[in-house]
């Protein structure tokens, strides 16, 4: 009979999923620091113990967001990347008009033939690839302080994601 | 789960996918049969008496949401108590929650052993107040054990740590909580 030993059973027998054997029992009083230790256990059981929940309320407050709230909102990870490598590829077309000396026809069209019909395809890690290709494309492709997507505000990114999942 | 009139109860897997095949009822069912317990760990991990309904709400939500990303291997209940824990973690990050409690249960909950009578309410408050200086993760690792009886597995899927290291955080609560005792 060890102290952890009756430590591992405490939860149980406070919740009455199990009981003390007579050799736990006879421990339990011997041993002050288990005594303490089942002092807190079944203290902790009491936690916010007269709580109550109405349980319909809150399942018609939930099955009323689940008809109403429009699935798009919790968009899974990849698709949030799929999203911002999306953002990535109009953030490089879309330059600001004030970038200086036009490029040479060969690079200033390069981003434009990224393929991104294969992105759906892509893990989250292949997705990160992509998006960090296409910051050295335009570090390649640019002799201007590029625009970074880090320069998009939320809402940005947003509509722009947004266009592409149309 | 066998019910006290004998008839099987459908499993948490099964309302799960009634729910996804369309059924309301079978999420109803889910709710009913899960809020307590989730409630009762949000508040006793911090949640303010005013937000737990909500979190609760949201904890159901993105759960039915997210059933597909719920893998079998752990219980809906250790998956729900995951989003609620993570959801607590965002209201923690936005300044929210983290209230001292009170208990006003006048009951004692170890009356099985020879020492039952150790446990007082005055005890309890003590536990509770201590319950909210401890580490977010000690603190969810004993309610999920205290409180729910969860297993080490069962907490270490839960808040996406390993069973070792359940082990620890519960233990190095049970030493701090156990200071409160006199």
């Amino acid at each position: 009979m060890t102290c952890q030993e009756l430590s591992d059973k405490m939860p149980a027998v406070a919740r009455g999923a199990a009981e003390w054997s007579p050799a736990e029992a006879a421990h339990l009083v011997a041993c002050a620091e288990c005594r303490r230790e089942w002092v807190v256990v079944g203290a902790g059981r009491l936690v916010a113990r007269d709580l109550t929940v109405n349980a319909d309320a809150l399942a018609a407050g939930v099955l009323r967001r689940l008809r109403t709230e429009p699935e798009a909102r919790l968009l899974p990870r990849s698709r949030w990347l799929i999203g911002l490598a999306a953002a990535a590829v109009l953030a490089v077309i879309l330059v600001p008009g004030n970038a200086p000396a036009p490029l040479p026809v060969e690079s200033a069209a390069a981003p434009l033939e990224v393929d991104v019909s294969g992105l759906t395809a892509l893990s989250s890690a292949g997705l990160t690839d992509v998006l960090e290709s296409f910051d050295t494309m335009w570090t390649e492709t640019s002799t201007t302080d590029a625009p970074s997507l880090d320069d998009l505000d939320p809402q940005e990114l947003e509509r722009v994601q947004g266009s592409w999942e149309i | 789960m066998p019910s006290v009139t004998g008839f099987d109860e459908p499993t948490d897997a099964a309302l799960a996918a009634a729910w996804q095949a369309g059924s309301e009822q079978a999420a109803t069912d889910l709710v009913r049969r899960h809020a307590s317990a989730l409630a009762r760990f949000l508040r006793g991990a911090g949640a303010g008496p005013g937000e737990v309904d909500d979190l609760a709400q949201e904890a159901f939500f993105k759960a039915f949401r997210g059933l597909d990303s719920w893998r079998k291997e752990s219980s809906f209940r250790s998956w729900l108590f995951s989003i609620g824990s993570n959801l607590l973690k965002d209201s923690y990050r936005r300044g929210k929650g983290r209230v001292v409690l009170s208990i006003e249960d006048h009951d004692v909950a170890v009356r099985r052993d020879p020492v039952s009578e150790l446990v007082a309410e005055e005890t309890a408050e003590r536990i509770q107040v201590g319950l909210s200086g401890l580490p977010r993760l000690q603190r969810e690792v004993f309610l999920l054990r205290a409180q729910q009886g969860l297993d080490y597995a069962e907490i270490a899927s839960a808040l996406g740590t390993t069973t070792g290291a359940a082990r620890v955080h519960y233990h190095h609560a049970v030493k701090r909580l156990k200071e409160l005792i006199p």
